[in-house]
């Protein structure tokens, strides 16, 4: 029986072999497009997956009226929640964004971008699995930390480092844990490191994350609530006599911050702030889209197989009717069928499985995951739906077959069905348009990117080598050195510091007041050398740039961005006016003079909008000056490389041994921005190539099987004298208008659409008109030519035979 | 009008070679009403065929209306096909999502007719072969020998030369099929030439001269003596 269904198997698809590839090259698309979804929606799922207390954890984010929602939190808030609240079991602040570090043993240096700053019950919150050493060791005393396995096999290579003795940033530690992250979670840091010593209670630092532990089975509204009753009784109330104001008027005028509690288990699909953990956070609507649209390709893969598998039985419908006379019962007519089916998605489903294997690292690097296949779960529910579309989609072409009148195949008459011609153009149409919209969505975003890429920013950063400096102490003087020493390098024209490097997305602000008019807002604080206006080419709008000759440019000089003397409603008259700003310690009564304005440039990200913000030396503060994160060179373009190793052979030699000389032209950082926007381009560019591949193989379907159809009208109209021409116009025709009706769907849709992707931007191009011009193009082509082709085939068939009347 | 010589026609497909027609020798004047018959399968589709420039046979001549034709490329066939034959197949062969009307139109059309010249010579032939009143019908809705009048009527819409009928009763009752031959004796009384290929000794009475065939080859040629007069009233 087995053999029979295979020698029949293989004689059809030898005859039908183009039919049998577009089959199975569509479910192959649409099983790997799947497949690489689950995959990358089953790792995002288990973040914490593998944490005990995932359920009893919650992270606690700030939200308030001002500032919208803040992910980190104040050591006030971790220390009285668990005092006050009884539910709150245990608390614990930890950095929110991994640092840089190098361990120092003796002569072996390792340097881990991955550190964090925690407290000693971190392994109460995340218990991390203990490879050597304890964590009750490690909480005994705030010197001790904890590396990963990998980081100290860096250190060790197999041999222990339990008890051994580091340097870092200068100070000694000791070893006392080595570790292992079992799974995707929320810190994967590979450094532990402590904070020198408990926090004091302070309502002013949102510096940490916040995790509060729950007792099981509370009720976490009701936390909430306690917990937004301890920030007015024991910071808004306090206040209240200071101010001179009721609790009220406070909340009337300025808000009360309250607080938000995000669970572990889901925090990284269902964060409330922007924020969930150094290692990133998921994107929720993303995987839903995407599973939705993977469901999608399945789907319209397994109608164009229905559409194909059908064509090819009317074909078989001799064979058929044959076996039929013969006495072969429905029911085996069918096994075969559904058995040559099967056999065709089960092969799609190992083409797919090879072509995932295949795609994955780069899907990796893409997504920057570390996906494999090798996940059983996963697997079984694509094998289980596999199976279950082969069966699916082999039933409908059987039954069709199966259920013709045997003198009917025989005479090679068959009847179309109303119901299933509309069907089938709605699916088409269908195609039309998802493949449509994501051309024009390309076009759009490739549109906007260019936009991006090109725009005037304000600053000019060509040229611009940006070095990275790590926690070195005595940053300002080491700066002064390298200016001092580098600036006189041929090569190099410039050497300068801002607080702010475009692109770092680190910008922090302090309010900004104008006491005479009782005005004050939060704003971008700058700190910078003297020459930055200059060396950055800003764009000097009113006053002056700071000078080394003017001593009050270190004390009290202050300059401004367009918008920031806008919202002070200065911006007319600047110069001169006298300003304050939140680095003010109590005491200090020094007033700041406004001595210039620049014209506002993108000195965060392109997608961020232009906040109010200033500049000040980094004198002016003389805390600020150990802040410094970066130093900038701006270098003549003959002989880079040699400049570059220049400056690393001075950095090395005096400023820096331990780090990694780290450096990175400003452009290209600049363009991290864009990054994301990137990778949704390079994403729509993918998905629109697989939709419209796979469109195109519906279309070639669609279009056989049609045509396979009308072959006899063909004949007819071709013996009455019909040119090739108008045959295949005629053929062509009902397939020009269901395009033209997804085009008059597509249009509007689209264009609604990428208006809102548009709106994401605050810096946007106006809606360009020609991807809706060239698209419909595009698709009319397409079908023109893939009808076209099988139709001018149409036209060639043997009259005799379709007119033909045994 | 047509002179075929030594006419041959060879199928070969993977595993046998049928001489379907073998040096056959046949002449139809202009006019004639002639009926071929033979049993199944000794050739008289494929001699139909031929004759009406569908295919075109391997060896001899064939001359119609004086042009040699034998070895005429298919779009030189096409041609000469739409402008002076026409065709009435026994399963009618009409397009099922075309109505009555558009179906007879068709010719016309690949013909580059004007439509206003259209209307009205469709109309005609409607009411000629008696289905004026199922114009806009579609062939599913029509019994057999409607249908088959369409297909008279479509055969005729573009006044050919020769008008070409394989076993156009085989699918038809008698009543249908009497009507449909006598609509084909009024077309050979009014002047039409007629090529007609049947299994019924009763439909070839209709016809002028009974040719018999037999493996490829013309075995017998008989003129009818009957006189048809009669039954064109
Ligand atoms: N396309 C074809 N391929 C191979 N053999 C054919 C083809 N058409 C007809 N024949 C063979 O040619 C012979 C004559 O067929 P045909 O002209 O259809 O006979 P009939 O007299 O019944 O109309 C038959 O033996 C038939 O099997
Ligand atoms: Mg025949």
């Amino acid at each position: 029986m087995l053999q029979t269904w295979i020698k029949l198997f293989f004689r059809n698809s030898k005859k039908n072999w183009l039919n049998l590839a577009v089959n199975i090259s569509g479910l192959t698309l649409g099983f790997a497009g799947l497949l690489i979804v689950l995959l990358y929606f089953n790792d995002e799922l288990s973040y914490n997956d593998w944490n005990p207390n995932k359920e009893d954890i919650y992270r606690v984010s700030n939200e308030s009226r001002e500032n919208g929602i803040w992910f980190s939190s104040t050591s006030a808030e971790a220390i009285l929640f668990k005092s006050d609240i009884p539910e709150v079991e245990e608390t614990i602040l930890v950095s929110p964004f991994y640092r840089s570090r190098v361990l120092i043993d003796g002569g072996t240096k390792v340097y881990t971008d991955k550190t964090t700053l925690t407290e000693p019950n971190f392994f109460d919150f995340f218990p991390f699995t203990i490879i050597e050493g304890s964590t009750t060791k490690f909480a005994e005393n705030r010197k001790h930390i904890a590396l990963s396995k990998t980081l100290a096999s860096k250190l060790y290579g197999k041999k222990s480092s339990i008890g051994k003795m580091i340097k870092i940033d200068g100070n000694d530690h000791i070893i006392t844990c080595v570790y292992e992250v079992p799974g995707n979670s929320h810190y994967e840091s590979e450094l532990l490191l402590q904070f020198s010593k408990p926090f004091e209670l302070h309502w002013g630092n949102f510096q940490n994350e916040l995790f509060c532990r729950l007792t099981k089975d509370s009720n976490t509204d009701e936390v909430r609530e306690k917990m937004n009753n301890v920030i007015i009784e024991r910071n808004v109330k306090p206040q209240l006599a200071t101010n001179n104001m009721t609790l009220e008027e406070v909340k009337e005028k300025y808000g009360v911050m309250t607080v938000l509690l995000e669970q572990l288990s889901t925090i990284r699909l269902h964060h409330k702030a922007n924020n969930a953990g150094p290692g990133g956070k998921g994107n929720y609507q993303l995987l839903l889209v995407l599973l939705g649209l993977s469901i999608l390709l399945i789907v319209i893969s397994c109608v164009n197989f229905i559409n194909l598998s059908t064509a090819s039985a009317s074909q078989r419908a001799k064979e058929v009717g044959v076996k039929k006379t013969l006495g072969l019962s429905k029911k085996q007519l069918i096994f075969q069928y559904v058995f040559e089916i099967l056999f065709q998605g089960l092969l799609a489903l190992l083409l797919g499985l090879i072509l995932v294997e295949f795609l994955l690292p780069y899907f990796n690097q893409f997504m920057d995951k570390n996906i494999t296949l090798l996940n059983g779960e996963v697997l079984l529910k694509l094998i289980g739906i596999a199976i279950i579309t082969s069966i699916l989609i082999g039933s409908v072409p059987a039954l069709y077959l199966a259920n013709f009148k045997t003198i009917e195949v025989l005479k090679g008459n068959f009847s179309r069905s109303k119901k299933g011609i509309i069907a089938r153009n709605i699916m088409l149409g269908l195609q039309f348009l998802i493949s449509g919209f994501f051309l024009i969505g390309v076009l759009v975003i490739y549109n906007q990117m260019a936009f991006m890429i090109h725009k005037d920013l304000g600053f000019k950063k060509e040229q611009t080598l940006v070095v990275d400096v790590y926690n070195l102490g005595d940053e300002f003087k080491k700066y002064t050195l390298v200016k001092n020493v580098m600036s006189k390098h041929e090569n190099i024209t410039g050497v300068s510091t801002s607080m702010f490097v475009p692109g770092d997305g680190n910008v922090n602000g302090t309010n900004l007041e104008y006491r005479e008019k009782d005005i004050g807002f939060n704003a971008g604080s700058n700190t910078v050398d003297h020459n930055y206006v200059e060396f950055a080419q800003l764009n000097l709008l009113k006053g002056r740039t700071f000078s080394e000759e003017i001593a009050s440019d270190t004390i009290t000089s202050i300059i401004l961005n367009e918008t920031a003397a806008k919202r002070l409603g200065i911006y007319n008259d600047p110069i001169g006016k006298k300003v304050n700003i939140g680095w003010q310690r109590q005491g200090d009564e020094r007033k700041l003079e406004v001595v210039g304005m620049v014209q506002d440039y993108h000195f965060d990200g392109f997608d961020v909008k232009i906040d109010p913000m200033f500049l000040i030396h980094w004198k002016t503060f003389p805390r600020t000056k150990d802040w410094i994160n970066a130093i900038q060179f701006k270098i003549k373009s003959d002989n880079i490389s040699q400049t570059i190793a220049d400056i690393e052979e001075f950095w090395k030699e005096n400023i820096d041994d331990k780090y990694p000389f780290n450096y990175e032209f400003l452009d290209a950082h600049f363009a991290q921005t864009y990054e994301k926007y990137e990778k949704q381009q390079t994403m729509f560019l993918i998905l629109s190539t697989i939709v419209i591949i796979i469109s195109l193989l519906g279309l070639f379907a669609l279009a056989t099987l049609t045509i396979q159809q009308r072959l006899k009208e063909v004949a007819i109209r071709k013996t009455l004298g019909a040119s090739v021409k108008e045959i295949i116009f005629q053929l062509v025709k009902s397939f020009l208008k269901i395009t033209l009706i997804a085009l008059v769907v597509l249009l509007p849709v689209s264009y609604y659409l990428m208006q809102n992707w548009l709106d994401n931007f605050v810096y946007r191009i106006d809606m360009p008109i020609w991807p809706y011009i060239i698209t419909p193009i595009v698709l009319l082509l397409l079908v023109f030519t893939v009808v076209g082709v099988k139709a001018l085939n149409a036209t060639k068939i043997d009259l005799i035979k379709y007119l033909k009347f045994e | 009008m047509i002179t075929l010589t030594d006419l041959t026609k060879v199928y070969r497909t993977e595993e046998v070679e049928t001489t379907a027609i073998n040096k056959l020798n046949l002449t139809v004047k202009e006019g004639e009403f002639v009926s071929i018959m033979g049993t199944s399968g000794c050739g008289k589709s494929t001699l139909l065929n031929i004759i009406g420039l569908l295919d075109a046979p391997n060896e001899g001549s064939y001359s119609f209306d004086g042009t040699e034709v034998a070895k005429f490329t298919e779009k030189q066939r096409a041609s000469l096909r739409k402008a002076n034959i026409g065709f009435v197949f026994q399963n009618f062969n009409l397009i099922d999502e075309l109505s009555v009307y558009e179906n007879i139109e068709l010719p016309l059309i690949y013909n580059n007719v004007k439509s206003s010249e259209r209307k009205q010579r469709v109309t005609e032939i409607m009411e000629r072969v008696g289905i004026a009143h199922r114009a806009k019908h579609f062939p599913l809705q029509l019994s057999g020998g409607q249908q088959q009048r369409v297909a008279v009527a479509r055969a005729l819409v573009t006044n050919p030369k020769l008008i070409l009928a394989d076993e156009p009763t085989g699918n038809l009752d008698s009543k249908n099929g009497n009507e449909v031959m006598e609509l084909l004796t009024e077309l050979h009384a009014s002047g039409a030439t007629i090529i007609m290929v049947t299994h019924s000794s009763y439909d070839a009475q209709f016809s002028s001269r009974i040719v018999m065939m037999k493996d490829g080859e013309v075995i017998s040629e008989k003129t009818n003596t009957r006189d048809i007069d009669v039954l064109v009233e």
